[in-house]
């Protein structure tokens, strides 16, 4: 019976993300499961780093990159959308594994720093360039992709993306590569010392996490038509730590409750400005009393019901 | 011909000479014993042969072949493997895991099997498990296997250390201090543990340990260290009565020969 339980609602689940946009909502709500759906593949990446021990607080910067990547390659090469889509996912793994080698040497404050300077150096120099990156003004008129055209396609597409990379880092995490990320980040030496290549592992998901972020700017810049540098700011990358923290790190799921939460509550109750307010308190809420994050209040109410 | 060969190492932090023109050798299947007072060295050597630290000067051979500046993954891999003085593990991973994890030295990295869960994947993930699990029944905590390893005793979190040391099917085992912190009865039942071990399985160990009555019955040539350099060596009744190594245990009285 357990084992027919699981695949029914993966179904259900999958139906009921399919059927979505056909229930009559605006295309507001719909735009907000986009973007919601787009921080789910760059948090769950940022996560696989966060495993290794490591945090990033530059982590836009790679959506940025793909962003830029995937504009360029279309307005600039006339390249088609495909090519030009996954092609923004090597470039931004490729500047992830020239960053990786020699930063992620460093651990904790020092390796955050440099992924902030990274991604502010970044953004400033895409504002500099008029030529090719449009300077603060960014680009505008991306186009859509061929077939793509209503926000319902960007709609799956999104989906798909996020779906595909929720499946590689659950995968990830429950085989020995999640294994060894998970004591590469609590006791580095002793995973050394049992033949584990520490330097090797973390570039690996530092990459996999910017080839992630990469994709889902790709698919921002065409859903948004235009680009501007102001988009990935550091703002944005904490956003996504924020996403981690308050969802919880335990397992995959954290970090996905927290995007959806943290993206979607904020513009329920309309909070604009006060935005990072609501995150900030979020995050002190968490830390003081849900260590374990959000997905973890089910079990907490399970057990309080067991004592009594 | 010796399977493991230092020669002339050193290493300085700084002003202080850690180590001192070490050169000895250990040949295949034999028991090394170390042993020196604190701060002799010890432990930097292993440091430093593991490849947690790098020499100064001199070199480390695994047969033929220089294993100095190696990383330290890359000399356990090679079948050097080195345990903790210190209990390392993650406490909220299960006592399994961390067997598994260190079974996973042989396994390569599989990115796609992994990720596309493959049968072959599948085959030797379980081949690992059934490994570790056979490992954790040689060191007698099987029955602990789901634990999480922080719920352990500090004598079962040193038997766990020396499990998974073994996972890496090592050539050279180095224990840095097995039976440290333990209680005469943990001790008891731990050495009880290695000794079959040994019977069992066809490694050479090298061993940092303080306590004599150890050292002596297990190893059959034991090296002392003093402020980094080899004071002594040669079988437990010549270096325990050798001059040197009483003084450097004992101190040097003011009154000798009075």
């Amino acid at each position: 019976m357990k084992n027919i339980r699981k695949p029914i609602a993966i179904s259900i689940g999958l139906i009921l993300l399919v059927l979505l946009p056909k229930a009559g909502i605006s295309n507001y709500t719909i735009h907000l499961f986009i973007i919601t759906l787009l921080n789910i593949t760059c948090t769950v990446g940022l996560w696989l780093i966060v495993e290794t021990g490591q945090l990033s607080i530059g982590h836009a910067a790679f959506m940025c990159i793909g962003a830029y990547a995937s504009t360029l390659f279309v307005l600039k090469l006339g390249l088609p959308f495909w090519p030009s889509f996954f092609g923004a996912g090597l470039v931004s793994g490729f500047i992830a594994v020239c960053l990786g080698i020699p930063s992620l040497r460093v651990k904790g404050a020092y390796f955050a720093i440099l992924t902030f300077g990274f991604g502010e150096a970044l953004r400033l120099i895409i504002s500099a360039l008029v030529n090719p990156f449009g300077g603060v003004n960014g680009i505008v008129g991306i186009p859509n992709p061929k077939g793509f055209g209503s926000v319902a396609s960007y709609y799956y597409f999104s989906l798909v993306l996020a779906l595909l990379s929720i499946y590689l880092t659950k995968r990830l995490h429950s085989s020995h590569w999640g294994l060894n990320f998970r004591f590469i980040g609590h006791e580095d030496s002793l995973a050394e010392s049992v033949g584990i290549d520490i330097m090797w592992h973390k570039v690996i998901a530092f990459m996999l996490a910017a080839i992630l972020a990469g994709l889902a700017g790709s698919i921002f810049a065409h859903y948004h038509h235009y680009i501007a540098p102001d988009f990935f700011t550091f703002y944005e990358s904490v956003s996504f730590i924020s996403f981690i923290i308050v969802g919880g790190t335990g397992n995959v799921w954290g970090p996905i409750t927290g995007a959806i939460v943290l993206t979607i509550v904020p513009e329920v109750l309309e909070l604009k400005e006060s935005r990072p307010l609501f995150y900030g308190g979020l995050i002190m809420a968490v830390v003081m009393f849900l260590q374990n994050g959000i997905v973890d209040i089910p079990n907490l109410i399970q057990r309080k019901i067991r004592w009594r | 011909m010796a399977l493991l060969r230092i020669e002339n190492l050193c290493k300085n932090f700084g002003g202080l000479r850690a180590l001192q023109d070490i050169t000895f050798s250990v040949g295949s299947g034999e028991v090394l014993g170390i042993i020196g007072p604190n701060g002799a060295g010890k432990s930097t050597l292993f440091n430093v042969i593991s490849g947690f630290e790098k020499p100064t000067s001199g070199e480390v051979f695994l047969g033929e072949q220089d294993i100095s500046g190696l990383k330290p993954s890359a000399i356990a891999r090679l079948g050097v493997v080195r345990t903790w003085q210190e209990n390392k593990l993650v406490k909220d991973e299960t006592v399994k895991q961390h067997v598994v994890l260190s079974c996973g030295i042989s396994k390569g990295f599989q990115f796609l099997g992994a990720v596309f869960n493959t049968s072959s994947y599948g085959s030797s993930r379980k081949a690992m498990e059934e490994k570790a699990h056979s490992l954790l029944e040689s060191v007698d905590l099987s029955s602990l296997s789901t634990s999480r390893a922080g719920e352990l005793t500090h004598g079962q979190q040193r038997l766990l250390g020396i499990a998974m040391g073994l996972a890496c099917e090592p050539r050279i085992l180095m224990l840095d201090e097995p039976f440290t912190g333990m209680n005469t009865q943990e001790i008891r039942f731990a050495s009880r543990v290695l000794t079959r071990i040994m019977d069992e399985v066809k490694f050479t160990l090298i061993m940092i340990e303080h306590n004599m009555r150890l050292v002596m019955g297990f190893c059959k040539r034991i090296i002392v260290l003093d402020h980094g350099i080899k004071i002594a060596e040669g079988s437990p009744a010549e270096v325990s009565a050798n001059k040197d190594v009483i003084q450097a245990y004992l101190g040097v009285s003011k009154h000798a020969g009075a």
